[in-house]
């Protein structure tokens, strides 16, 4: 990893906003190629949202967001409009004539000015990122918690379904694809299954070859295990280890602190939609410093 | 008042009703397409993101098609294509078949119909799948189309079931506007004849075996599509 320091995803500035909550809030981060980040933390700590707006699949409300050094998604315009309405609040605690409030008002102007030339910006830009973003998105897996496989397509199509509509594989080239890496995960006598006749780990299985059929550059792991039964942790684990191996970058959330500790190369650990904790995984497990992290660690280990 | 079957198994009779019956089924046929592209647009139209001013507008025109649509009577509606829409259009020297005109007005009225059960299909079929197909790089409208739509396709089955029982029954509406369909000639033969309790009686049963052979025939239809569920 020391030698091949090329950023894979960037993030800068990153806020996403429910209704009034921040479930992120200002997560700056770079992903290097080959590396394995492990993201930690109690639930709610905006885990599994930071990881969805990675490709976007939740947009983000404000900040940046990189890949191979591409912007996916820029929009600093919801920022600017949040500093108007504070502006706008403290102008009005002043009395009227007082040059404080004058001086307020210039500056919302001028604000206001910013808005609308990031507006039009920020339009331009989405337009051009539509189409882009599909590209960008075959080249990033993710792995859901709740395996979403296409009941009505059998195992094999639910593997070559993309790379056959995206022309970017023949037909037959996608199927032997899928079969190949089926094999691999010990399920070739699975291909004409439909999901709904295969156990958890084995559909969780599915989903994992299903993102790899389409030669990704980074894998996204939400949650990948917990919806499994207890037994079935392993298999899946394993495959997410045996993909490791290979080099694949990738960004895992999990709740297994012993996979975490095994398979990670650097440990995230979120609180409040902040990252309040961040090294090795030897940092974060044998010595943690921030207190939220001990409390954390006393709990789930 | 007795039964009298000669009133309606005669050749003359029996050529008209076959004619008229095949009308009916034309016209219902005919009408489920069009009110099935309909409503897989609208519905389409009303699910988009309403993230940009296309999708909105788009999602505006759905809600006031169904607004129109479902609040007047089909009745007033097939008199407005008929008499005020395709009054005055000529096509190859010909004013407009009514036939034509009543398909047309089916299908309109259908459209509005089948987009709320289309509707319902689309949002019953899990969220995640959406995600999957946009998250593996395909585009909204293709994950609709093969991954979304063939989903809820048979979730929307029986109430399209419903729909094209419905309309089968309704088309007898179209004699306003001078559609000789099934019950229109079953009237003119009670007229002529006399005979009131033979024709409807007739006319009963037979719509009663089409809704019969209509069901048996969506259940194996039904049958197949569930093929993947393992049930």
């Amino acid at each position: 990893m020391e030698n091949n320091e090329k950023v894979l995803i960037s993030t800068r500035n990153l806020v996403k906003i429910f209704d009034v909550v921040k479930v992120l809030d200002n997560i700056d981060i770079d992903i290097l190629d080959g590396e394995k980040v492990v993201i930690i933390g109690p639930s709610g700590s905006g885990k599994s949202t930071f990881l969805r707006c990675l490709n976007l699949l939740e947009i983000p409300t404000s900040g940046l967001v990189e890949f191979k050094g591409e912007p996916l998604f820029k929009c600093y315009s919801n920022f600017v409009k949040e500093e108007i309405k504070q502006a706008k609040k403290q102008a009005r605690k002043l009395s009227k004539s007082s040059s404080e409030k004058s001086e307020y008002q210039k500056q919302i102007a001028e604000m206001k000015k910013q808005y609308k030339e990031q507006l039009a910006e920020e339009k331009v830009f989405r337009k051009k990122m539509e189409l882009n973003l599909n590209t960008h998105r075959q080249k990033m897996g993710m792995v859901f918690q709740q395996f979403n496989l296409f009941p009505h397509r059998t195992v094999l199509q639910n593997i070559t379904l993309a790379p056959i509509k995206l022309k970017l594989a023949t037909e037959e080239e996608a199927n032997n694809k899928a079969r190949e890496l089926l094999k691999r995960v010990g399920l070739l006598d699975k291909q004409d299954s439909y999901p709904g006749q295969l156990s958890g780990g084995q559909k969780q299985r599915i989903a994992i070859v299903r993102a790899l059929a389409m030669n990704p550059s980074v894998m996204l792991f939400d949650e990948p295990t917990s919806a499994l039964d207890p037994e079935m942790v392993g298999e899946v684990l394993d495959l997410i280890k045996d993909v490791a191996e290979g080099g694949m970058t990738m960004v895992i959330v999990t709740h297994e602190m012993g996979f975490a500790k095994e398979v990670g190369t650097r440990i995230l650990f979120m609180d409040e939609g902040k990252i309040a904790a961040q090294g090795t995984p030897d940092e974060i497990f044998n010595n943690p410093t921030h207190p939220r992290l001990v409390e954390f660690l006393s709990k789930v280990l | 008042m007795k039964l009298d079957l000669t009133i309606i198994f005669n050749e003359k009779t029996m050529l008209l009703l076959v004619k008229a019956y095949g009308w009916t089924l034309a016209i219902t046929v005919m009408a489920l397409v069009i009110g099935i592209i309909i409503g897989t647009i609208l519905a389409i139209f009303m699910v988009l993101p309403k993230t940009n001013i296309v999708n909105k507008v788009l999602n505006s025109f759905a809600n006031i098609y169904l607004a129109v649509v479902r609040g007047t009577p089909l009745l007033v509606q097939l008199m407005i294509i008929s008499f005020v829409i395709f009054a005055d259009v000529i096509f190859f020297n010909r004013t407009v078949s009514p036939y034509l005109i009543a398909t047309i007005g089916f299908g309109i009225n259908s459209g509005a119909y089948v987009a709320e059960i289309m509707r319902g299909g689309i949002l019953s079929v899990d969220k995640g799948q959406m995600e999957a197909g946009r998250s593996l790089g395909l585009g909204y409208g293709q994950t609709m189309k093969s991954i979304i739509l063939p989903q809820s396709a048979k979730n929307i089955l029986p109430s399209l079931g419903n729909e094209a029982i419905a309309l089968i029954k309704e088309t007898s509406v179209a004699l306003v506007i001078g559609v000789s369909e099934f019950f229109t000639t079953i009237k003119s033969i009670v007229n002529t004849s006399y005979n009131v309790v033979t024709p409807y009686l007739f006319a009963a049963i037979i719509y009663l075996v089409t809704v019969m052979a209509m069901t048996a025939l969506l259940k194996k239809f039904e049958k197949r599509l569930r093929k993947s569920d393992g049930k």
